[in-house]
């Protein structure tokens, strides 16, 4: 009788051992009704990974049979421990109930080389015989070897791969906008080539005044000399426009420090526009005549590029 | 219909010759201030009250009173103060006990040149009061009523830095002002004749050179200054830009004008223009006169909104961008 007994006892500590990187209590082979596992998920971890280290009861019948007293971290070396959980479960295999009480613990190894989780104790109280217990674990070896790299330091690899491609397509869109605008330039400047002149443009319209009709109307045709005047002076030498009086129109011309000549011919014209078209004056022909010939004049002047101004203001006019 | 404007030229030309004396008077006492003066006598030759508005010490009073001292002209001066009542500027009736009557006593409105002295520090039955005579021209005192003499002239003075304690002249009543002037400070020169002209042992004295009927003559000649229909569309354009400026091309002026000009800015552009050409000895207006005086016939007139001011956009910069836009004739 004794022998069989001591035969069941090796069998059971022949079946624990058995199972990798398991401890077993010796109150377990005695009490073969709770069984303590210890283990680690991985017997080889990254430097730079974690690795779980899981302690799991296991008895049959209800969660309730015993209680496991509260037991303090496991003592690790070359290894910390990062976080900790126990979950409880309740299953049923062959009709008998079993109660499974599971505690991880995280850990994180510090160097490469070997680590352990050092054996511990853990007590626990049968309810029913209100009798205590201890299983205890083995000491569990794990071994730390080179880090793997991580997907950020692959990012930060990749990284400069990404800014290389987006400085090439910048410069590609500059280097395509500076060709359109170079292409709008040229066509620009051969539009400008071809185009015909301010002045000319204004020269014909004076051509369609007939001094010699003997129906034109003075009045008319003399506020359309100053009008085409203005306009010109506005387009040409960017003078203030038609919204302008006379006296800002001038003042403009004394700031730009236009030819003193030039200066009073173009006031003489505006002021006696500006006498034909409010005071009801009539105008006779030497002064429409006259009115022509210099806006004729100040054109051709223009068209030669004899009409010499500064294109900033100065500050010396008044 | 002919218009003689050589006639008129030569009859402005008599009528203006007074403008030279009191141009020469007024610059006896006051340095520099030629736009104040000039304004000052659009308002008398065209029978518009100015409003005056500038920082103490830049001699609008002295202005205005020196230009009465040129008129042998009735002047009075009332310094509005909180405790004015409307008998203190109209009059009132008093019982005589000798005769057991009521008398009309007037009141400092009865003259040809009215100093209405900070109108601003007066509560608003005085400005009420004052603002119906310089618009009817009458006065009723007790159960009679009496015409103003003419010319009468109300020239008023605010002082716009010191608000408190203040009655800010309502929108509707500045309207009744032709022209509100904004005075601005004398440049180095003029400040340095200034101190040395006012430190002498003698101040200066302007004499009458005008009587009032010369001024009643100049102003029928003003009302004779020819404005061409060119002229009138003008002024209706920029008045009706400050209504409706989308219509005249200024869309981002429409969310900052509350209120555009009344048809009474209309009237006094077209007055004041005539005055201005007057003073040129022009017998016909031009845009220019159009142009010098818009800004001091407008900027009372159009009422800036919430968003202008909270942009700090004031009634000047609308006035100026309207003038800069609309196209002279």
């Amino acid at each position: 009788m004794k022998m069989s007994a001591l035969r069941s006892v090796t069998a059971l500590l022949f079946l624990c051992f058995s199972h990798a990187g398991l401890a077993q209590s010796i109150d377990s082979l005695a009490m073969s009704s709770i069984s303590l596992s210890a283990f680690v998920e991985q017997n080889e971890v990254p430097q730079n990974r974690l690795v779980n280290f899981v302690l799991r009861l296991h008895w049959n019948g209800d969660l309730d049979r015993y209680e496991v007293h509260p037991f303090e971290n496991p003592i690790v070396q070359n290894l910390q421990i990062q976080g900790s959980g126990s979950t409880n479960r309740v299953a049923e295999e062959n009709g008998v109930r079993q109660a499974i009480r599971e505690y991880t613990f995280t850990l994180k190894p510090e160097a490469i080389g070997m680590g352990y989780v050092e054996s511990f104790i853990i007590k626990y109280t049968d309810l029913s015989s209100q009798v205590e217990h201890r299983l205890t674990t083995n000491r569990i070896p794990i071994k730390v070897i080179d880090p793997v790299p991580d997907p950020i330091s692959r990012a930060w690899f990749i990284a400069p791969l990404i800014i290389v491609a987006l400085a090439g397509a910048a410069f590609y869109f500059i280097q395509t906008l500076r060709k359109r605008k170079a292409e709008r330039l040229k066509r620009a400047q051969e539009v400008a080539a071809m185009a015909v002149p301010i002045e000319e443009n204004y020269l014909q319209q004076l051509k369609e005044i007939d001094l010699n009709e003997p129906t034109l109307d003075g009045g008319r045709a003399f506020a359309a000399l100053s009008r085409s005047l203005r306009r010109f002076l506005h387009e040409r030498f960017e003078a203030p426009g038609l919204e302008a009086t006379t006296t800002q129109v001038t003042d403009y011309l004394h700031e730009h420090n236009f030819d003193d000549r030039i200066v009073n011919e173009i006031v003489e014209i505006l002021t006696s526009a500006d006498i034909i078209k409010f005071s009801g004056k009539t105008v006779d022909r030497p002064l429409l005549e006259r009115a022509y010939t210099i806006v004729e004049s100040i054109l051709q002047k223009s068209l030669r590029g004899e009409i010499p101004y500064e294109r900033e203001k100065t500050g010396n006019m008044t | 219909m002919s218009i003689d404007i050589s006639a008129i030229n030569a009859k402005i030309e008599k009528e203006s010759e007074f403008i030279d004396k009191i141009s020469t008077e007024v610059s006896k006492v006051i340095v520099g201030q030629k736009y104040m003066l000039e304004r000052l006598l659009i308002g008398l030759l065209s029978d518009g009250h100015v409003l005056l508005e500038g920082v103490p010490g830049l001699a609008k009073t002295m202005a205005v009173k020196t230009l009465s001292d040129t008129i042998k002209t009735q002047f009075h001066r009332i310094q509005f103060t909180p405790d004015l009542l409307p008998a203190d500027i109209m009059g009132t009736v008093i019982y005589e006990q000798k005769t057991g009557s009521f008398s009309v006593k007037k009141g400092p409105v009865f003259s040809n040149l009215l100093l209405a002295d900070e109108i601003n520090r007066s509560p608003a039955k005085v400005q009420s009061a004052l603002l119906e005579a310089m618009q009817e021209r009458q006065v009723t005192i007790g159960e009679e009523t009496f015409k103003l003499p003419d010319p009468f002239l109300v020239l008023a003075t605010q002082n716009p830095i010191e608000q408190e304690g203040t009655y800010p002249l309502p929108e509707a009543q500045v309207d009744r002002f032709m022209l509100k002037l904004s005075i601005g400070y004398p440049n180095r020169e003029e400040e340095l004749e200034i101190m040395r002209r006012m430190t002498a042992l003698v101040t200066p004295i302007a004499q009458p050179v005008v009587s009032p009927q010369e001024i009643v003559a100049a102003k029928k000649a003003v009302h004779q200054v020819y404005i061409d229909p060119k002229i009138e569309n003008y002024i209706i354009d920029i008045v009706f830009a400050t209504r409706k400026p989308k219509e005249f091309g200024l869309a981002e002026l429409t969310e900052l004008i509350a209120f555009g000009a009344s048809p009474r800015a209309s009237i006094n552009l077209s007055m004041a223009a005539r005055a201005h050409a007057f003073l040129r000895r022009r017998g016909f207006v031009t845009p220019e006169d159009v142009r010098a005086i818009g800004m001091d016939v407008l900027r009372h007139r159009v009422i800036v909104t919430y968003e202008a001011e909270a942009e700090e956009v004031t009634a000047e910069e609308v006035v100026r961008k309207i003038l800069n836009k609309i196209e002279v004739p």
